[in-house]
């Protein structure tokens, strides 16, 4: 048995996992068949099947380690979550330690180690992808290697007394880019995008003579662009070379987009870079916070892009709520504010219902 | 390995080197200026327990604590317009929220060590007296580091660091409001003690503040960043 599609395509391991879930469900709904006298198959059958079925998974389960059962999956989401939260831990773990020691420590062996442990962790990484295939331990390997290398730069700016520089973005960049692409990180993939966000909007930001440390948070505009060409790029084959990283560029890139509107909208004088009259400015992100969500969405069905879907809907009733406060909480009393929220958010109800009830019918 | 994690740890290795080389290439030249300060204008904080470090932390000369400081009088509409704010707009109520809103820039800032200007700050707000502050004082600032070299030529006295400006509306005791800069911080305001300098200061850290300057501390700044080169206890430290 081998691991390929219908059509002798080789599995991604997401199609792996796919087909596994393919065969619990069919089954259970055979078991159901069988109960109710619907279908009933034959002992030569059931034991043909039943043979497929098991060295199917058989072979999934030795190339890609799929979740075999309901139970298994459940414990790789716990697996997951745990890898993050390790990962964090172990990160802070790792920058508190060097602080405290670091001062017992020359200069010379300030930047021994603080080179090394970065280098180490790679050969940690590297070991880890070798001998587990669902690259649970490398990712956390891989995100603590990336905070020894932020600690690195940034403990070498410490020692050297140097100005900050936006320019350290870069590395950091590169480093979690060339961690994800290498090894199929995710995490690592969303983290190095998001850093060379930050990087272009603070080059901008500097060329422009802001203080970029807080422009970079601070005027967001230049992000909606450039969150739309990472967007983009989920189109071409850097993103799609790896299993589930269009996804990844299609998130960061629509956070990018979305993110910075609330702000814009709400607060236009702060946060803006004023290219256009407050007014205009004021109307442009209002619309943008409606339109460009409910367009996220509609791709997004259309394309079968759950994330798309589901951030977007999220970002739509944060941002509904927020202009609702902007335009009426000083205008009305408290109590038919909320009162006004709650009959929108049924309004939302019959709406997304009658929706539901057109794409059934259709 | 293969390829993928030596191109991370390629990545590693060139930008330690291109750090360390930026150090080898700021402590090279000609200095960009040599200050000896005291305790005065470099804190020393009390130790810490989660962090071994040890930085002195930069003092500048009562900018923050006093009012409408007379030592930045200087940081005048002309100088923010010259370092790049918008000041176009009319000082009315209308574009007061505006004016408030306006992002720091980056600039340079002249340090001056215990120039005319902080002499004639001292005379106005203490009456002579030395209070024991910082004599480090924000003297001047521009985008053209060699414009204003040129105009503060003492390198022994005078320091030209990169430095953070912002502008503040200043409301006068009749009420007018004026448009002024403000030099909040100079980047850096820490400078690391080296290993080989911690074991004169270390004794300090957990005994009280004197009344005078505990210990003298000669800073280099090279063509880019600051380091200490020296430091010494003064009178009865030693």
């Amino acid at each position: 048995m081998t691991a390929t599609d219908d059509a002798g395509k080789a599995l991604t391991r997401q199609e792996a996992q796919a087909r596994a879930a393919q065969v619990r469900a069919f089954e259970r709904e055979v078991r159901e068949l069988e109960q109710d006298g619907v279908l009933v198959l034959g002992p030569d059958q059931r034991s043909r099947v039943s043979r497929y079925h098991d060295e199917l998974l058989g072979a999934l389960s030795d190339r890609f380690d799929v979740d075999r059962s309901e139970g298994q999956r459940q414990m790789s989401l716990g697996m997951r979550i745990a890898s993050l939260l390790g990962a964090l831990a172990l990160s802070a773990g790792l920058v508190l330690f060097f602080y405290r020691i670091w001062g017992l420590l020359g200069t010379a062996a300030q930047v021994a180690v603080l080179a090394g442990v970065p280098l180490l962790l790679l050969a940690a990484v590297e070991l880890a992808a070798r001998r587990e295939k669902t690259l649970y331990l490398a990712s956390v390997l891989a995100l603590l290697a990336g905070a020894a290398f932020v600690l690195d730069l940034g403990a070498l700016g410490a020692i050297f007394n140097m100005a900050p520089s936006p320019w350290v973005l870069l590395p950091w960049s590169a480093f979690a880019l060339t961690l994800a692409y290498g090894y199929g990180l995710r995490l690592m993939l969303a983290a190095g995008l998001l850093l060379a966000l930050g990087l272009l909007n603070a080059l901008l930001a500097a060329w422009t003579g802001l203080e970029w440390a807080e422009a970079m948070v601070a005027r967001p505009e230049p992000l909606i662009l450039l969150g739309g060409l990472v967007f983009a790029g989920s189109f071409t084959r850097l993103a799609s070379s790896r299993e589930r990283f269009p996804e990844v560029w299609r998130l960061v890139g629509m956070a990018a987009v979305l993110l910075p509107i609330p702000f814009l909208s709400v607060w236009t004088l702060v946060f803006s870079y004023h290219l256009l009259p407050e007014t205009v400015l004021h109307a442009l992100y209002d619309s943008c916070g409606f339109l460009l969500p409910v367009l996220a969405i509609w791709a997004g069905i259309r394309r079968g892009w759950p994330e798309v879907v589901r951030a977007a809907t999220g970002f739509l009733v944060v941002f509904a709520y927020a202009k609702c406060f902007d335009w009426w909480w000083e205008l009305m009393p408290r109590y038919l504010f909320f009162l006004l929220l709650g009959g929108l958010a049924i309004a939302a109800i019959v709406l997304l219902g009658r929706l539901r009830r057109r794409m059934k019918a259709a | 390995m293969k390829g993928r994690g030596w191109i991370a740890a390629g990545i590693v290795l060139v930008s330690n080197l291109a750090a360390l080389g930026g150090v080898a290439w700021n402590r090279g030249g000609e200095p960009e200026a040599v200050l000896e300060l005291t305790e005065r204008e470099l804190s020393l904080p009390p130790p810490a327990a989660e962090n071994t470090a040890m930085a002195l932390r930069l003092q500048l000369w009562n900018v923050l604590r006093r009012p409408s400081p007379p030592e930045q009088s200087w940081f005048d509409r002309a100088k923010l317009e010259a370092i790049g704010f918008d000041c176009s707009r009319p000082l009315d109520e209308a574009n007061l929220p505006r004016y408030r809103a306006t992002p720091p820039r980056r600039t340079y800032a002249v340090l001056e060590y215990s120039g005319q200007a902080w002499e004639g700050g001292r005379q106005s707000l203490a009456g002579g007296a030395d209070d024991g502050s910082s004599r480090l004082m924000v003297v001047d600032a521009g985008n053209d580091r060699a414009a204003l070299r040129a105009r503060w030529p003492d390198r022994h006295r005078a320091v030209i660091v990169p430095a953070v400006a912002v502008l503040w509306v200043e409301q006068k005791p009749d009420g007018t409001k004026v448009l002024r800069g403000r030099i909040p911080f100079v980047q850096p305001m820490e400078l690391n003690v080296p290993h080989a300098h911690r074991a004169v200061l270390a004794p300090l850290q957990a005994r009280a503040v004197a009344a005078g300057p505990r210990y003298r501390v000669k800073v280099v700044w090279g063509r880019r960043d600051p380091w200490i080169e020296e430091v010494s206890l003064l009178g009865n430290e030693r």
